[in-house]
């Protein structure tokens, strides 16, 4: 072990003395400039300072003159700054704004996009969120649904206020619907996109540049819609399926990491939400579930309410066996970065965590299935497994289906032989499947599993940053039983299968896990779920044990809030300890197969602020979920002002938690990103307007 | 010969000025670049291009101003273009270490281990927080200058080199989990 760096200035005296050592190892060729020398231009160019000037004043005339005939000089300085930043940025690839500076070396060349988008058929249960697509245009019907305010600073409005209208559609059917996906592609050898390339985008102004102004080239995920206030004389129920998964959060973190923006259509708010430790309670016996619930004063408007509520899986030891499988894509675009090395270390973590009387198989993939490469069950330390993992390697084209049906004809053979194993099929891959099927309930299809008694459950884990599938991932553990996660370095892989945490995650312990909360209508007027999109379900789903709905590991929590707008005579009740809705859970107990439900009461005071709770993580759960949700939001382009404020406020609320937070390492991600979601919600709200005082 | 006199005589064309600051700032650039690429012939190339840039572009520079951070900054867009261009990617940041580990003359053998420790730390870290620290501690610049020089605000730096720092020392004490965030991370 290295010497010992207790504090940050030990470790930074530690790194100047290594980087002091390093340096006599670093030093540049000798003939440096003899190989520059002959390259240079006998007279340094002329920094085109000026010739910035010029296109400022050019592009004012061209594309500003009415704004500087109808608005203020504020407001013709403000584009003038923005011109001069984004003409910096456009000729010399930099996002500093020193016009003075000289141009990056070979800037990249304007990168050829192709926009794509396609429609691609997705299979969705008939849910409200569905049925309120067709509601009326946001704006138009925002207005009447809403009480006046008497705050300074209107709500950010939401994209369908009521349901008022609308009919209710019952059904347990399973339709086919037609989903826009969107995919940008970008040639892979001129890859710098500018922020603002995507369809829905690229027709709207871009008001100003961002810091990191690329997004990833070809990732495909998909948008669904931000939940609306749904008037509870109108549906005072809510029936959602829990999710344990996080890996929206996780990345959005790495896009961040690598330069890139976070995109506002990739956020889904309960995996944000999820990815934090709130430290619940663990229930008092292993029979189910402890919920805790929390009311507070909305920290961002004054006329309503915020309502966590977190659910906590026992904590079980369950001594059966597993019989794993592991489906490794080894096509060529896991070639790009460290996706191999991240694949390889995570898969043999692994191996490693896996006990003796556990069975492991390999089964390698690319446009088909590489039977040399593919193991049969049998034991995690078998040097045949070892090998296999060691020789992951890329080349060729991505056929998912071939992996996952190999991969499930593996894994269904061993459980008939070893009926009372767990059984999990995992698969690792970018999601860019391009052979065969390449939807994710077409490849669920032919990988259909009928067992529902002892299923099996498809872990997908996502890696890679460019040409990245999301839906694909995301989609196929939520209707194949199971969970997604992303990886994004080789650390990261061997921590999150480490054998502690490894252990918790193979332990299933609720299946088809759903929540459904029934507000009362005689204090609550109308109620909003911040995130958990495509898990809300019909309310008459709620009685069915149904594969889609989430499977719940061991010790594994899911938190969700809700906004409220209260009743006046819930209001008037402020001081006392009132019953705002009951919460009921059902799952399907893993071990045994058997169906139960749970109750409870969401209670709490009206009159306490977020900040009086004196709970530092449920602040920091309503500002992750409040960021989230409306980031999500800047995806429509609208009420972008709105978002702005909403997300400073929060980087603010924030910044005054830090100190009851600490120093862990997450709460410091999430600041890093928090700080760049509001500094990009800025950038891209429209100046202020002119109030008729001089500065 | 100062710096100022060097980019003032740069400015009016002299080679030989331009010689005198490359001389000057070679191995930090060459060094920083290394440590962000991780292969040391993709470094020489960057850092070759980054002077190429600066001397190009050195009839704007404003005189007064620090070299060294200027040229930082060249080099970090000239790596992040290359990047994005996909010619570099994440290499390790162990490839670009000796072919043996043996320890350099007068370096005791703990002490290569320590180094050999803080290298597969470092890999460990993300492009940015790789990033800042490689910039603050080799290359030196102050927080203000290394602001500048990728382009985010002080505050960002100041809390990703926090950050960086936090997870070598955790990494060098026990390899272990990030912290706080709910279990299976």
């Amino acid at each position: 072990m290295a010497s010992n760096y207790g504090s940050d200035q030990e470790m930074e005296r530690g790194l100047r003395e290594h980087f002091a050592a390093e340096a006599q190892d670093l030093r540049a060729p000798d003939n440096l400039w003899e190989s520059i020398e002959g390259r240079m231009d006998l007279q340094p160019t002329r920094h085109p300072v000026t010739q910035v000037r010029r296109k400022i004043l050019g592009a004012l005339k061209q594309n500003w003159f009415p704004m500087m005939a109808t608005g203020g000089a504020v407001a013709v300085a403000a584009s003038a700054v923005f011109l001069a930043s984004r003409v910096t940025q456009d000729e010399f690839g930099i996002s500093g704004s020193y016009a003075e500076a000289a141009p990056a070396a070979a800037p990249p060349a304007a990168p050829v996009e192709k926009v794509v988008v396609k429609e691609v058929p997705v299979e969705r249960v008939v849910a409200k969120q569905v049925e309120r697509g067709a509601t009326p245009a946001p704006a138009a019907a925002a207005a009447p649904a809403m009480p006046a305010r008497s705050m300074t600073q209107p709500p950010v409005p939401l994209p369908t206020p009521t349901t008022v209208g609308v009919e209710k559609v019952v059904t347990r059917e399973v339709v086919v619907e037609k989903v826009v996906e969107k995919s940008v592609q970008v040639e892979a050898s001129r890859a710098a996109p500018p922020a603002a390339a995507s369809a829905p985008q690229a027709a709207a102004p871009q008001p100003a540049a961002t810091p990191a102004a690329a997004r990833p080239p070809a990732t495909t995920f998909q948008d669904y819609r931000r939940q609306p206030f749904v008037a509870t004389a109108e549906d005072a129920v809510s029936t959602f399926s829990l999710d344990t998964d996080r890996t929206s959060y996780q990345l959005a973190l790495s896009w961040l990491q690598e330069g890139y923006e976070i995109e506002p259509d990739s956020v889904r708010a309960e995996e944000w939400i999820n990815a934090f430790d709130y430290g619940y309670e663990l229930p008092a016996d292993d029979w189910g579930f402890s919920v805790t619930s929390d009311v507070a004063m909305h920290p961002l408007d004054g006329n309503k309410h915020l309502v966590r509520i977190g659910f906590q899986a026992a904590e079980v030891a369950d001594d059966r066996p597993l019989n794993v499988t592991l489906v490794l894509d080894a096509s060529g675009s896991m070639g790009d970065g460290n996706r191999v090395d991240i694949a390889r270390s995570a898969a043999d973590a692994i191996r490693q965590s896996l006990r003796p009387q556990d069975r492991l198989a390999v089964v390698h993939f690319t446009e088909g299935v590489i039977h040399d490469l593919t193991v049969e069950h049998t034991s995690p330390d078998a040097s045949a497994v070892q090998r296999s993992i060691q020789r992951l390697a890329p080349h060729g084209s991505t056929n998912v289906q071939a992996g996952l049906n190999q991969g499930v004809r593996l894994a269904d053979r061993i459980r008939r032989e070893r009926p009372e194993a767990y059984n999990y099929v995992i698969l690792m891959s970018d999601g860019v499947a391009n052979v065969d099927a390449t939807n994710p309930f077409a490849i669920l299809e032919s990988a259909y599993d009928g067992n529902a008694l002892n299923p099996l459950r498809l872990i997908t884990i996502g890696v890679g940053i460019n040409n990245y599938n999301d839906v694909l991932l995301e989609q196929l553990a939520q209707h194949g039983n199971g969970w997604y996660r992303y990886l994004d370095n080789t650390n990261q892989a061997r921590a999150t299968f480490s054998r502690d945490n490894w252990l918790a995650l193979s332990t299933p312990f609720a299946d088809q896990t759903r929540a459904q909360v029934s507000w009362d209508p005689g204090l609550v007027r109308s109620w909003r779920i911040i995130g958990y999109e495509n898990r809300v379900t019909s309310d008459q789903n709620f009685a069915e044990d149904r594969k889609e709905f989430a499977e719940i590991p061991s010790g594994a929590a899911t938190t969700v809030f809700y906004e409220i707008e209260l009743h006046d005579r819930a209001l008037a009740r402020a001081g006392q300890e009132v019953t705002l809705a009951s919460v009921e859970l059902r799952w399907v107990v893993a071990e045994t197969g058997q169906s139960r439900s749970q109750r409870t009461e969401v209670r709490g005071r009206l009159d306490s602020s977020l900040d009086a709770t004196g709970d530092p993580q449920l602040q920091l759960g309503a500002i992750v979920a409040l960021s989230a949700d409306r980031y999500g939001g800047l995806y429509d382009g609208e009420y972008v002002a709105e978002i702005s404020r909403d997300l400073t406020n929060l980087e603010d609320r924030l910044r005054a938690l830090n100190t009851s937070l600490g120093p862990l390492g997450a709460y410091q991600d999430f600041r890093f990103m928090l700080e760049h979601m509001a500094e990009r919600a800025r950038a891209q709200a429209p100046p202020a307007a002119p109030t008729g005082y001089s500065r | 010969m100062t710096d100022d006199q060097a980019v003032l005589r740069c400015q009016n064309g002299e080679h030989e000025a331009f010689r005198h600051l490359v001389e000057r700032y070679k191995d930090v650039l060459f060094g920083t670049a290394v440590l962000m690429t991780g292969n040391r012939a993709v470094a020489e190339e960057q850092v070759q291009e980054a002077l190429l840039a600066a001397w190009r572009g050195i009839a704007g520079f404003q005189s007064g101003r620090p070299v060294k951070p200027w040229l930082v900054r060249i080099l970090v867009n000239a790596v992040v273009s290359q990047r994005r261009r996909r010619a570099v990617d994440t290499v390790p940041l162990e490839t670009y270490t000796h072919a043996d580990d043996r320890p350099s003359p007068g370096e005791t053998v703990e002490a290569n281990l320590d180094r050999q420790e803080i290298r597969e730390a470092l890999g460990g870290l993300s492009r940015d927080h790789r990033q800042v620290v490689v910039l603050r501690y080799f290359a030196d610049l102050t927080v203000p200058e290394l602001a500048e020089a990728i382009g985010v605000r002080e505050g960002t730096v100041k809390s990703r080199l926090s950050r960086a720092l936090g997870q070598l020392r955790e990494q060098l004490a026990s390899g272990g989990a990030r912290e706080a965030y709910s279990h299976g991370q």
